[in-house]
């Protein structure tokens, strides 16, 4: 087991204002496995998918990545946990608009203070996995939006994360460059056994998942395991419920 | 590959508009200290050199007794064991003109038998002066004249040209905006051509010792001396102008600070507001691993490549800046200091430069600080805005300002001026400081005010305006800060200036009723005005009036201060103590003056019993002099006249006056009648005459009678309006090295203010797209744009305005409080505040102008961005 999150609640606000936009939720990823959230809008997917990468600070519960508790990090270890342990990837790239694609990879190494040398490899491993080779001194505003998710993805991997979280990776593009992503993430997850949690609305790219976890109003209503087989038509279905 | 100073010099490349425009902030800030430390130095450098070469190269010089003997005091002194030599010099000052250009022409007399005398004077070329007819020139008046050794100089004498052969030049520093030109003649042409009242003429005795002699010692021991009035030593006349020139420079550093903690605020404003709009880009660096500090050595490292890049740039406009001011006071009204050659040193250099850099670093450390709090999820939704709300600690800004307030009340209470004006700055920073910290607390309700007043009336771009500046209040309040310490700064100059100049008028206002004054500008021979020329002035048919002044110089040697007699300071400079017992006397007829000019006295003195009773044993003072002296009216000061003649007098009142004339404006110490002057002073000798027209008589008539009537004396005639310009002239110089200064704040502030409006635009060009994406029109955008700049720098200018003025009235009352004890410290008679309306005008027009013009041209950038572009999210 990879990661481990315990009752965990996060509210927002105060008083009658209150939201509560995770409630008690509890829930193991297994070391290479490979999990989507589906649920409605506002069900608290992201929410869930911040506490466990140490983005947002936790109302209470415990997340556990490699069995240590991150809710008792200070400020500069949880940046170094992120940095570490955790790739994220973002439905809206979020690159460094002035950097270049291979410069947006090599950020986190430059933030662990990574030699030139060790720098170079990593981030060329990175952009080549990724299939960028040729496209590695260009701006973001230069490439196509599945480019630019692949920079994203190139960044997330490059310090060899024990866990991918990716918040609707897939969101802004059409679905051939959407398959692409999604074939491009279950390659890696095969190759370098990352666990991977990924937040998605569309059945297709959950399909891809080893298991689906459904969330509502902040709460986990069901759970489904895929064994390899896409059974589209039980995973609609069970949405549909979950929407009701 | 990547490092970190890769990452901040390429956010700094890439967002070329922030990047510029903070720059310029430093820019602005460095160059201006830069080019007022250059100018101070070089100043203080010329005037050093100037003072050094005209002290000579004596050891001493002995200034004997007005009412002495100076042949003899000279005598007497060179029969002194330690002396290697004495020689006498006579030195008289006219003025006249050299193909239409006025000079003014310093007349020494030199003993050119005296062995002494060769050694005091170096000559570059030729020699001394050795019999009359002979002349020996400055070398720089020579030089800008293109005068050579063996031609002829003709000397434009009021009594005549004379024409002299130049047998020498001599170095004697560098020339005062060359209009001072030094004439080195043989003394009896002195004695022949030069005034016979010793008065006003100094004469000075040179003294050489022998070699190894204390300076001071043998001073001590002359001015023990007989008919001795004062003795200075070299060494001591350099300390003396380096004393005098301190407080200037001390005044330029204080105005380079505060040009500094302008520059402070633009970069403080620039990284703040910019803060907002990089929430994202750290938020995002967070988001994927970066800690706090990392993220705020990233900051700093921007901030040092900025601050050494534009203080470098700065270093260079401060030197542009300063060969323009050179320029400018080189072509300016004669008379002022010319710093012919500026005094680049590189201790100015460094100063400005590490205050560009310690200015740049300490205006990041609280954006730095905050950039270090960002959330990682900044980048992936907006933050709810716990900036934005104003905090109510801020209401300490208050406690803050009214401490700077007592402290500026207070600040005459150093010891001198070097330290009052380090304290005077201290105590306006701090002001600054509240009032920065103070501010949003009125702003914000302001801008909240003007939003629910516009949303009832005008059109959609008026609405938005206001909205945006009221919902982002501490975003407005940050810019109007921004431009109301720019602005208050120039204010607080203006109004001095103002109220300087004004000074002038309002005295010349109370004697504005002659018409005509007689006078002369020089050094001269007295009687200026023979009792045959009075009385010929008196039976012109178109004079009404006509009255005569009788200025001279009295001695003091004795003060009755309330009862008792006084000391002087130990601290006291020794020309000033000179001036101050060798007092100007103005004998006055006390029932024609009144009618014809008048006398400024302080509020509740009864003018008119003043002049009745001044027939009595009474004189009026110098409202300055008297309180240098700490004298009031009622005690007694007993004065020595002509032939050692002397009498106690009391004091009657106080008063405030410019003379007439423009000799000295110190002279008019001291009012007596002119009955009494004759009577016990022995004075009885005219300088000047004021004339009232008949009604409907011919000016131009009367100015040509006079002129026969004069012609061939030293004397001149000038209407009112002349001796106003002149008063007005006079008053220009001490504030011409304020003016630069005005010039540089103005110049600071309006381009600060460009930038803190561009940066406000530029950080928003997201919104900008939006307001187009939802139909808004070209037109629309820039009217919103250039409404919130022109509202802000407007609440910016009010504030401003405001704030200077109530500094300046503060300043004001305690320099004349200042005054009461250290006179030295702005020499100013009166201390009148007077509003800068016109300056204030032009301000507010500029500022409307200057807003827009920063407005539009980032708006103009962003207007050629599509909606798309705008908003893709970067
Ligand atoms: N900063 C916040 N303050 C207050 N409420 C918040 C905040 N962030 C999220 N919420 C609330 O928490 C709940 C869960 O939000 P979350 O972003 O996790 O939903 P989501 O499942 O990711 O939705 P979507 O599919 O639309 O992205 C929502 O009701 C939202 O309104
Ligand atoms: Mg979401």
């Amino acid at each position: 087991m990879i990661m481990e999150a315990i009752g965990l609640i996060k509210s927002y606000g105060e008083g009658s204002a209150t939201v509560k936009a995770l409630d008690n939720v509890t829930l193991q990823i297994e070391d290479g496995e490979f999990v989507a959230i589906m649920g409605p809008s506002g069900s608290g997917k992201s929410t869930l998918l911040h506490l466990m990468g140490g983005l947002d600070s936790i109302t209470s519960g415990q997340v556990k990545v490699n069995g240590r508790d991150i809710t008792t990090l200070k400020e500069a270890e949880l940046a170094r946990f992120r940095r570490k342990e955790i790739g994220f990837i973002f439905q809206s790239y979020n690159l460094v608009s002035v950097l270049t694609a291979e410069e947006n990879v090599a950020l986190p190494l430059l933030m662990d203070g990574c030699k030139e040398s060790v720098m170079r490899e990593n981030v060329g491993k990175a952009i080549n996995l990724v299939g960028l080779d040729g496209r590695s001194h260009h701006r973001p505003s230069q490439l196509s939006g599945g480019e630019q998710q692949r920079v994203a993805i190139a960044r997330a991997i490059v310090n060899n994360p024990s866990i991918i979280l990716a918040d609707e990776p897939t969101g802004n593009l059409d679905s051939v460059n959407a398959e692409e992503i999604m074939d491009l993430l279950s390659n890696l997850r095969n190759k370098s056994g990352q666990a991977i949690v990924m937040v998605t609305h569309d059945p297709k790219m959950a399909a891809y998942a080893d298991r689906i976890i459904f969330l509502k109003d902040g709460r986990i209503i069901d759970e489904e395991r895929l064994g390899g087989k896409i059974d589209q038509k039980k995973l609609v279905s069970k949405l549909k419920g979950s929407t009701n | 590959m990547l490092s970190i100073n890769r990452l901040s010099a390429r956010q700094l490349l890439v967002r070329k508009g922030r990047t510029i425009l903070t720059g310029l902030a430093i820019m602005l800030g460095v160059a201006s200290i830069f080019s007022l430390l250059i100018i101070a130095t070089s100043a203080t450098m010329t005037l050093e050199r100037y003072g050094r070469a005209n002290f000579g190269f004596a050891d001493l010089q002995v200034v004997p007794d007005p009412a002495a003997d100076p042949k003899q005091v000279a005598k007497d002194v060179a029969s002194l064991t330690n002396i290697e030599g004495v020689a006498f010099e006579r030195q008289w000052m006219q003025r006249g003109d050299l193909d239409g250009q006025r000079f003014e022409f310093h007349i020494k007399g030199i003993e050119s038998k005296n062995a002494v005398a060769s050694r005091l004077y170096s000559l570059s070329s030729g020699h001394l002066p050795k019999r009359d007819g002979e002349v020996a020139l400055s070398a720089t008046f020579a030089q800008v004249r293109g005068y050579q050794i063996g031609r002829i100089f003709t000397l434009p004498l009021k009594s005549g040209a004379k024409k002299l052969k130049i047998t020498g030049l001599i170095n004697d520093g560098p020339s005062i905006n060359s209009v001072i030109a030094g004439v080195y003649v043989d003394m009896p042409f002195i004695n022949k051509f030069g005034p016979k009242n010793t008065a006003w003429n100094p004469s000075s005795i040179q003294v050489v010792l022998k070699k190894g002699e204390s300076q001071r010692s043998i001073a001590s021991r002359i001015e023990k001396m007989h008919g001795v009035a004062l003795v200075i030593t070299a060494d001591e006349a350099l300390a003396d102008i380096r004393r005098s020139m301190a407080s200037t420079r001390s005044m330029f550093s204080m105005f380079g600070a505060v040009a500094l903690v302008v520059g402070m605020t633009l970069i403080y404003t620039a990284f703040g507001i910019t803060a907002a709009e990089r929430e994202r880009e750290f938020g995002l660096l967070k988001a994927i691993g970066a800690n706090s500090r990392w993220a705020r050595r990233l900051v700093y490292r921007e901030a040092i490549i900025l601050g050494l890049l534009y203080s470098a740039i700065g270093l260079l406009l401060g030197l542009c800046l300063s060969f323009a001011f050179m320029w400018i006071m080189n072509t300016g009204e004669p008379g002022n200091i010319d710093v012919t050659a500026l005094s680049i040193t590189s201790e100015d250099a460094i100063i400005s430069f590490l205050a560009g850099i310690g200015a740049t670093l300490f205006s990041v450390f609280l954006p730095a600080r905050k950039i270090g709090k960002i959330h990682p999820l900044a980048a992936i939704r907006p933050q709810p805005k716990s900036e934005q709300s104003i905090s109510k600690t801020r209401w300490a800004g208050l406690l803050i300002i009214i401490a700077g307030i007592t402290m500026l009340f207070k600040f005459s209470i150093a010891n001198n001026s070097t330290n009052m004006a380090a304290m005077a700055f201290a105590a306006v920073f701090i002001i600054y400081l509240g009032v920065a910290i103070f501010t949003p607390l009125i702003i914000g309700p302001l801008f909240n005010l003007l939003d629910w007043l516009s949303l009832k009336r005008v059109g959609a771009a008026g609405k938005l305006a206001s909205k945006n500046l009221s919902a982002q209040s501490l975003r407005s309040s940050r810019m109007v800060t921004s431009i109301l310490v720019g602005i208050s700064f120039v204010f607080l100059v203006a109004f001095f200036g103002e109220s300087a100049a004004s000074i002038g008028h309002q005295i010349l206002k109370e004697q504005a009723k002659y018409d005509l004054a007689i006078t002369s500008e020089d050094e001269g021979t007295l009687p200026f005005v023979s009792k045959e020329l009075l009385r010929k002035v008196k039976g012109l048919k178109e004079a009404e009036l006509v009255t005569s002044i009788r200025l001279d110089k009295v001695k003091v040697t004795k003060l009755d201060v309330q009862g008792r007699e006084m000391k002087m300071d130990k601290g006291f400079n020794k020309r000033l103590e000179q001036n101050l017992f060798t007092p100007g006397i103005n004998a006055v007829d006390p029932k024609l003056y009144p009618k014809l000019s008048s006398l400024f006295f302080p509020k509740g003195v009864d003018g008119n019993r003043v002049w009745r009773q001044l027939h009595g044993k009474y004189v009026l003072a110098n409202r300055n002099w008297a309180q240098t002296l700490r004298l009031k009216p009622g005690d007694r000061v007993r004065l020595v006249g002509k032939g050692g003649k002397s009498e106690e007098f009391e004091i009657l009142a106080l008063c405030d006056t410019f003379l007439v004339g423009t000799r000295h404006w110190e002279v008019g110490s001291l009012f007596i009648s002119q009955e009494n002057a004759k009577k016990y002073l022995n004075l009885n000798e005219d300088s000047d005459m004021l004339v009232k027209l008949k009604k409907g008589s011919d000016k131009a008539v009367a100015i040509a009678k006079i002129k026969q009537l004069i012609k061939g004396t030293q004397l001149e005639v000038k209407t009112h309006k002349q001796i106003a310009d002149m008063v007005d002239k006079l008053m220009a110089e001490p504030m011409l090295f304020p003016s630069l200064t005005f010039n540089i704040a103005v110049l600071a502030s309006l381009l600060g203010l460009i930038n803190t409006i561009a940066i406000g635009v530029l950080e928003r060009r997201r919104e900008i797209g939006l307001i187009k994406a939802i139909g808004g029109t070209r037109g629309q955008v820039r009217l919103t744009i250039a409404l919130e700049a022109v509202l802000t720098s407007l609440a910016g200018t009010i504030f401003g305005v405001l704030i200077g003025t109530g500094i300046a009235v503060i300043l004001f009352k305690s320099i004349s409080a200042a005054n009461d004890i250290k006179p030295t410290f702005f020499y100013f008679p009166v201390i009148v505040t007077s509003f800068p309306l016109m300056a204030t005008v032009a301000l507010f027009v500029m500022v409307i102008i200057v807003s827009i013009i920063g407005a539009l041209i980032p708006v103009r950038l962003a207007n050629k961005i599509t909606p798309v572009e705008a908003l893709r999210f970067e």
